[in-house]
């Protein structure tokens, strides 16, 4: 069968079920892989799916606009002939209306939420003259806030009671986190689960992918992974003993921290080609499906323009 | 072996060895305080370039200096900062922890894993 001949309803249903796929072994798959390569397959893999299910949606929209009159004469088309060759109900394309419009929604909100937070981190350690920012805190805590330059912070608890080894190897791992704009990589992934729900696991996997990334440059900076394990398992362990804990997020960062000293204490991981090859096929596929999706409607409005000039006779072709 | 560190990131441990003492250093003690073996001199510009940014102060000590840090303008957006997180800035992960707070079965599970306190 040539690839012509593949009907339309393909190409739209091709990116779904591929997303679908993303999302469910995305997370499983990233787990095997080494790190840097994990973020980057679900990052950029999870925006490419969140693009052509996107794309999908509006073409189908657009092909059943077509058959409105007042929609059909911005493009120059014959509502009738988009109206023959159309192959969405009425149904189909009010529900990819919805659906976009709860996307857009729902990205705008998603992106605004978490770019008021980081902005807001930024000013808070912009007036900081140097690239750590200490915080009068008797519990070990650190993060890294990215900007232009970055900013590590840490808390007094944790310099004063991790050793020198230990201070770097936190240092490290924050670093890790600031060059190599773990941030970006998030956001991303974060945005592209807002646009697609399908991928809502895929945020969870990219955020301990960037972990254990931090995690083992960490290691190489002080040459010791067990070293890190360990200052990982003190820096989750030690807060209760010196103080009681602010509210912050748990559940799963849980087993976040179990799978990063699981990781640490494990060799690195190798290389899996195969593994790699499944999620970026699954992005590639969503994006080759709905362009061709997008050139099938392309042609079917192309073939319905109707050309003005001489005189017009009122509708009809 | 560790590998050499990124420019940034030494005077970020610094820094950190600073914060760690209860008191001032010279930059002998700074240098004893760093993993890995580093020039005096390398230690030596990055204090000069931290005093400079009003990081740390100095106070004479014999016939050298004896630096800690400065909490001016570094306490300001220390403040902030903890404003920002009381105020649960981290809660979304928008802010990732090094490590996020466990409940009591990933502790045990933890402890298992990295096996009995050396
Ligand atoms: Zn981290």
């Amino acid at each position: 069968m040539s690839i012509d001949r593949v009907p339309l309803a393909v190409w739209v249903s091709v990116p779904l079920v591929a997303a679908a796929l993303f999302g469910a072994l995305g997370p499983l798959i990233a787990r095997r892989l080494a790190p840097r390569r994990a973020t980057w397959l679900l990052s950029v893999g999870s925006l490419l799916m969140a693009a052509s299910t996107a794309v999908v949606l509006m073409l189908v929209v657009l092909s059943a606009a077509g058959t409105v009159p007042a929609v059909a004469g911005l493009g120059h088309w014959s509502w009738q002939r988009v109206e023959a060759g159309q192959h969405f109900g009425e149904g189909m394309a009010a529900v990819a209306l919805v659906a976009l419009a709860a996307q857009s929604v729902s990205a705008v909100h998603t992106g605004w939420q978490r770019g008021q937070g980081l902005v807001a981190a930024w000013i808070a350690c912009r007036s900081s003259p140097a690239q750590l920012v200490v915080l009068p805190d008797a519990r070990p805590a650190a993060f890294a806030v990215p900007g232009w330059p970055g900013r590590i912070v840490t808390t007094r608890g944790l310099l004063e009671n991790f050793c020198p080894a230990e201070r770097r190897a936190v240092l490290a791992h924050e670093q890790a986190h600031l060059d190599g704009h773990h941030d970006l990589h998030v956001t991303g992934a974060v945005l592209a689960a807002a646009v697609n729900p399908l991928l809502r696991a895929v945020p969870g996997a990219l955020r301990l992918a960037t972990e254990r990334w931090a995690d083992e440059a960490a290691a190489s900076a002080i040459g010791d992974r067990a070293l890190v394990a360990a200052t990982i398992g003190r820096a989750a362990l030690e807060p209760e003993r010196l103080g009681p804990r602010s509210s912050q997020a748990m559940g799963v960062a849980g087993s976040d921290v179990e799978a990063r000293v699981a990781a640490l204490l494990r060799c690195p991981a190798a290389r899996r080609p195969l593994l790699e090859a499944i999620l970026a096929v699954l992005a590639l596929t969503a994006i080759g499906a709905s362009m061709l999706a997008a050139h099938d409607i392309g042609e079917m409005l192309q073939a319905a323009i109707v050309h003005v000039h001489p005189p017009a006779v009122a509708g009809i072709p | 072996m560790a590998r050499r560190r990124a420019p940034g990131a030494l005077e970020a441990e610094v820094l950190a060895a600073l914060w760690a003492a209860d008191r001032s250093l010279t930059p002998e003690e700074v240098r004893r305080q760093l993993p890995g073996e580093l020039a005096y001199t390398t230690v030596m510009t990055i204090l000069v370039r931290l005093h400079e940014k009003r990081a740390v102060r100095r106070e004479a000590l014999g016939r050298a200096y004896a630096y800690a840090p400065l909490l001016d303008e570094a306490g300001l957006s220390a403040r902030r900062m903890q404003a920002l997180l009381e105020g649960g800035a981290d809660r979304d992960g928008v802010l990732s922890r090094f490590v996020a707070s466990l409940d009591e079965n990933s502790r045990s599970a933890l402890r298992k894993a990295l096996g009995p306190e050396p």
